[in-house]
């Protein structure tokens, strides 16, 4: 179809929303991940670099009222375990002096001493370093105060437990995503599948195939088997329809055609001259019958596709009316009809299809002046409706017709008399304008003793 | 008067032209709108009738090429669309008339004559509706030749009348015509005016319809 557009499928949005909702989540879990790796690399090495630097404290020994370092072989041995990082470390004495080690370790800038290690990041030759303070205090009467062994480690070892952390964890979260991703495909192909089968059997079948779609267990899919079926059963009713009008319609034609043609034919063989005015008013007759049948065949056509097509836009009912019968009266200001109109209301705008409308009355009063007799009285009004809407009501003081022949006179192609004026479709016309405008056509007794036509409007007159 | 008829069916523009020949109007013939453009340059005409179906360019083409350029002539338009739309259009577009074809050639003469009426009715002193005979500048009416008696106010009416044929008065549009600001009528008297009115035209082509509720209508039935 021409409204499909080329970017707009289903899978392809489905799948792409999702992945970018994945890696939304991917990005928020490396985040997660990278912090908990460097958390757990730092924990570790971070607990390394505390027992080794208490075992450099325990080396400490006081010595002639000195401090002094004998530096234990065990701690050098822990940090083995991080062999490509180098290590530095410092001892002060309770005054702040330097002891031994590398005497320009880098200093954090508030520290005090305490019992417990202080951790920090510096950078020392170049390199970033992680140190630690351990503090301890003596209480010997020549030595008394703080001594401090500062241990420093390079990074790497760190680093590489980080990375390796991080890396598994990523490593496991695509693996997670990717598996998701095809789920998803999977899932939506799955989802999808009925209404590529739904599609193909379309496609497969026949305009004029009669049987409805198979029904679907699909709970989702079943609401649009459903509409399919009923949009196909109202074109096959459309479709019946139509064959019945047209049939109908030609059978109506041709008859009055054939009529034409036959009395053409007598005429033109005719010796007797004389009887020629007689026939060709006969032709005369016939062809205005045709003429009619004609343009009520083409007033139908157009009402009805009107009613398909058309919006509804609010019109003034009684200046319509008015013109109608003005009209009306115009074109058979010979006969003696007499004519009336009636309308109380103030304000009679309602919601219509001018053009249709305007067949429709125009039908009604057609058919009151066609049907009744030559001092007709056709009376037309406008007047609320009882149950909302508006009424327009033509009276005639015709013969009318029985109640129990009313249903069968908005029937198509149904022409109570045997008189051949009538077209058959002029009620028909009406109806049709009734329900396209949501109302209806009601034949009833006129209190002029003739036929009432009622065509009914619904919405409230504003 | 001289007629233009804008055709393209070769049978129907003959059998008009000599139904209007007959009548005792000559109607000359164009078959499209191009023709038409070189008869109405170098004649005059006091009616066109228009086709709206035409090979090349429509006549609602030349319909508004003609009222672009100021052109009073009446025009009325056959068009074979009984579609109301396309009848409200021609009327926008400043057509005059309009017949839904097929019509009859008797309703086509009557619509020509009603409008070539509407058209001189300022310009002769003398205006004919059918066997009646309205004289403008003496105030006098007759049928068939013979006059009519009528009261000064039923001169009035018929005046009104004559000028506004087919449309629809209503009585307060008739007492505003007829009767001064200060004058007190009653609607009897308008009554009374039209019914001796009707009688002495009983025998003439005009005829007056009432409709109760709306108003009045007068028609020419020729």
């Amino acid at each position: 179809m021409s409204t499909t557009k080329r970017g707009y499928s289903l899978r392809r949005r489905l799948l792409s929303r999702t992945a970018l909702l994945l890696v939304a989540v991917l990005l928020l879990l490396s985040l997660g991940a990278w912090r908990y790796a460097r958390q757990a690399a730092d924990y570790s090495y971070d607990r390394l670099l505390n027992s080794a630097s208490l075992s450099i404290m325990e080396g400490l020994l006081v010595r002639n009222g000195r401090v002094d370092l004998d530096l234990p072989y065990a701690a050098l041995e822990m940090m083995q375990l991080a062999p490509d990082d180098k290590v530095f470390y410092q001892v002060r004495n309770p005054q702040g002096e330097w002891i031994t080690g590398y005497d320009d370790l880098p200093q954090p800038e508030t520290f005090e001493p305490s019992d417990k290690p202080f951790f920090y990041d510096a950078r020392y030759r170049g390199e970033p370093l992680r140190f630690v303070i351990q503090s301890k205090r003596l209480t010997e009467p020549a030595v008394s105060g703080w001594v401090q062994v500062t241990l420093g480690q390079t990074l790497n070892a760190r680093r590489e437990l980080m990375v390796d952390i991080l890396y598994k964890a990523l490593l496991a979260l695509l693996g997670l995503m990717l598996l998701a991703l095809a789920a998803l495909w999977f899932g939506i192909n799955r989802a999808l599948d009925p209404l590529s089968l739904i599609s193909r059997t379309l496609k497969q079948r026949s305009a004029g195939d009669t049987e409805p779609l198979a029904q679907t267990p699909i709970q989702e899919v079943s609401p649009l088997v459903d509409a399919i079926n009923s949009y196909h059963r109202r074109l096959l009713d459309n479709l019946e329809a139509m064959k019945t009008f047209i049939a109908d319609a030609s059978h109506q034609i041709r008859t009055a055609q054939s009529a034409t043609q036959a009395q053409l034919d007598i005429a033109s063989q005719t010796n007797d001259p004389a009887t020629l005015p007689q026939r060709l008013d006969t032709i005369r007759q016939q062809h205005l019958q045709l003429t009619r049948l004609t343009n009520q065949l083409l007033a139908h056509a157009m009402v009805v596709h009107r009613s398909d097509t058309q919006s509804l836009e609010p019109i003034d009912i009684d200046a319509l009316l008015k013109q109608l019968l003005t009209e009306c009266v115009r074109d058979h200001a010979h006969r003696d009809i007499d004519f009336a109109y009636h309308c109380d209301l103030p304000h009679c705008s309602l919601p219509a299809d001018r053009v249709s409308l305007r067949e429709a009355v125009r039908n009604l009063l057609d058919n009151a002046v066609r049907y009744g007799p030559d001092d007709n009285q056709i009376d037309l009004q406008l007047v609320a409706a009882a149950n909302g809407g508006l009424d327009i009501i033509v009276d005639d003081r015709g013969t009318g017709i029985a109640p129990h022949l009313r249903r069968q006179a908005l029937q198509r192609f149904s022409r109570l008399a045997t008189e051949a004026s009538g077209s058959g479709l002029g009620l028909s016309i009406v109806q049709s304008v009734a329900e396209a405008h949501g109302g209806d056509l009601f034949l009833e007794n006129s209190p002029l003793g003739g036929l009432r036509a009622r065509l009914h409007l619904p919405g409230g007159s504003t | 008067m001289r007629m233009l008829l804008i055709e393209d069916n070769q049978a129907l523009a003959d059998a008009t032209r000599e139904y209007f020949l007959n009548l005792g109007h000559p109607l000359d013939w164009a078959g499209s709108v191009e023709h038409a453009e070189r008869s109405l340059s170098f004649d005059d005409f006091d009616l066109l009738i228009l086709d709206i179906n035409l090979p090349g360019r429509s006549g609602y083409q030349l319909l508004q090429s003609l009222r672009a350029a100021g052109k009073r002539i009446p025009v009325l338009i056959l068009t074979a669309r009984a579609e109301i739309d396309d009848r409200v259009s021609a009327l926008d577009l400043g057509a005059d008339d309009y017949l839904v074809k097929p019509f009859d050639f008797r309703e086509l003469a009557a619509r020509c004559r009603a409008l070539i009426r509407r058209e001189r009715g300022d310009a002769s002193n003398e205006l004919q509706f059918g066997n009646l005979t309205f004289n403008l500048a003496t105030q006098s009416a007759s049928v068939d030749g013979r006059p009519i008696e009528l009261r000064p106010r039923e001169v009035q009416l018929l005046e009104l009348f004559l000028k506004n044929l087919d449309r629809v008065l209503t009585k307060d549009d008739i007492a505003n015509r007829l009767y001064t600001f200060d004058e007190a009528y009653t609607p009897n008297a308008i009554e009374q005016a039209l019914t001796r009115l009707r009688r002495q035209l009983a025998d003439s082509s005009l005829i007056i319809k009432t409709i109760r509720g709306l108003g009045y209508l007068a028609h020419v039935d020729d």
